[in-house]
């Protein structure tokens, strides 16, 4: 990963980008976590942060597609785009296989770093982290996507009530948030000592 | 034994290899699952790709940033080698997406939500541990981290067939054998969930 650019000054620039990105993204990929990762690493390449190669980035994609819809469509487990946005930060936490060999205690970065930024978000504003908690606060209602007439019912309801706008659709709101944090994190970043007080680890 | 049958043993071991070296669900079952089919010949992405998409899935292990409040990361780590295996890349996505992303959601369901749902009944952290050791812990709550593990070793999970990571890195090497050595015709899951799509 490689930052040739100072951000500072763009933050919020960059944030915006994101969640522009992410409402685009919705009718082009089809899955809320392959469309919040792409929106932000995208944004983030634009403003010269290059978190992973082209081709990693494209087996990510690959990854993710099979995650939306609250893991494969079931809606019970981690709304996609938290999933996508998880990814993203965790991508950007840097904790590779040989690291992690060298010291168990590593993945505390990755861990802190998704718990304590998106997790976090979600815990406050959906109440959890799953689809069915998100959709629940928002339309107070849950859906079944296998279910033909369900699903058909789920887009209905996007529709008429407004979600599918920037800002206003759960992917890009969350592609603007994993954006904001990471650039936190490269600001700041969570060191191996500091995890290791932090978790009593030692 | 015949191939098949090895592929999935060994991705049983490795993955319960890993979690005593490597530590954690998600990235462990699925390094457990390419690296057990790398073995038999069979190499999803490059060594290089794979370590890449390892940093991507570490923090989501405990269902989530350690929270277990969200996907088990097994089931998140084996899905996502699954999901890899379907291939479905973002050019494909930006023609045919819409149908296409049920090929993968079907392999997943099918190759390990499923599977959970009926052996755990559910895909979520801590409703798995809740069967599985009839309480659960929230890592990020000070001490809880350490009695989980403790816990997983009473228990008996510390072997290839007692381990949750273990069965998950298994579930996803016996749906990728079958995807890539028998492949059929998929094409009804998305005629059956976008019927209005057509096609050019």
């Amino acid at each position: 990963m490689g930052c040739k650019h100072d951000c500072t000054g763009c933050k919020q620039e960059c944030i915006d980008r994101a969640v522009q990105l992410g409402y685009e993204n919705t009718t082009k990929y089809w899955g809320c976590a392959q469309s919040t990762f792409v929106a932000v690493v995208d944004t983030l390449r634009e403003y010269g942060v290059e978190l992973t190669d082209k081709e990693s980035e494209e087996a990510i994609f690959k990854c993710l597609v099979g995650l939306s819809g609250g893991h494969a469509n079931m809606g019970d487990g981690n709304c996609g785009a938290l999933t996508g946005a998880a990814f993203a930060i965790s991508l950007a936490s840097g904790v590779d296989r040989q690291k992690q060999l060298e010291n168990k205690d590593y993945r505390w970065i990755a861990f802190d770093n998704v718990a304590k930024t998106v997790g976090q978000k979600f815990l406050e504003e959906y109440g959890g982290v799953t689809c069915r908690s998100v959709t629940w606060k928002r339309f107070g209602k849950w859906w079944n996507s296998w279910n033909p007439v369900a699903k058909a019912d789920f887009s209905k309801e996007e529709k008429e009530r407004g979600c599918l706008a920037p800002g206003k659709c759960t992917i890009s709101k969350t592609a603007g948030l994993a954006v904001g944090f990471i650039l936190d994190m490269l600001e700041n970043p969570r060191t191996l000592e500091q995890i290791q007080k932090d978790h009593n680890l030692v | 034994m015949e191939n098949k049958e090895r592929c999935i043993q060994r991705a049983k071991e490795l993955a319960f290899q890993y979690q005593g070296t490597l530590v954690g669900c998600a990235h462990c079952s699925f390094s457990a699952a390419l690296d057990a089919l790398r073995e038999e010949g069979i190499e999803l992405v490059s060594p290089e790709v794979q370590n890449e998409i390892f940093k991507a899935l570490i923090g989501l292990t405990g269902g989530c940033g350690n929270m277990h409040i969200g996907t088990c990361g097994a089931v998140l780590g084996s899905s996502a080698a699954i999901s890899l295996a379907v291939g479905i890349g973002r050019e494909e996505q930006e023609k045919n997406g819409k149908w296409q992303r049920w090929i993968s959601y079907y392999n997943v369901k099918e190759g390990v939500g499923d599977k959970f749902v009926k052996e755990y009944g559910s895909i979520i952290c801590r409703n798995i541990l809740m069967k599985r050791f009839g309480m659960a812990f929230d890592s990020q709550f000070p001490g809880r981290n350490k009695e989980l593990f403790a816990q997983a070793e009473k228990v008996g999970c510390r072997h290839a067939n007692g381990c949750i990571i273990s069965k998950a890195a298994g579930w996803a090497v016996e749906t990728i054998w079958d995807l890539i050595n028998n492949p059929e015709d998929q094409s009804w899951v998305w005629k059956e969930h976008e019927p209005e799509m057509d096609l050019k």
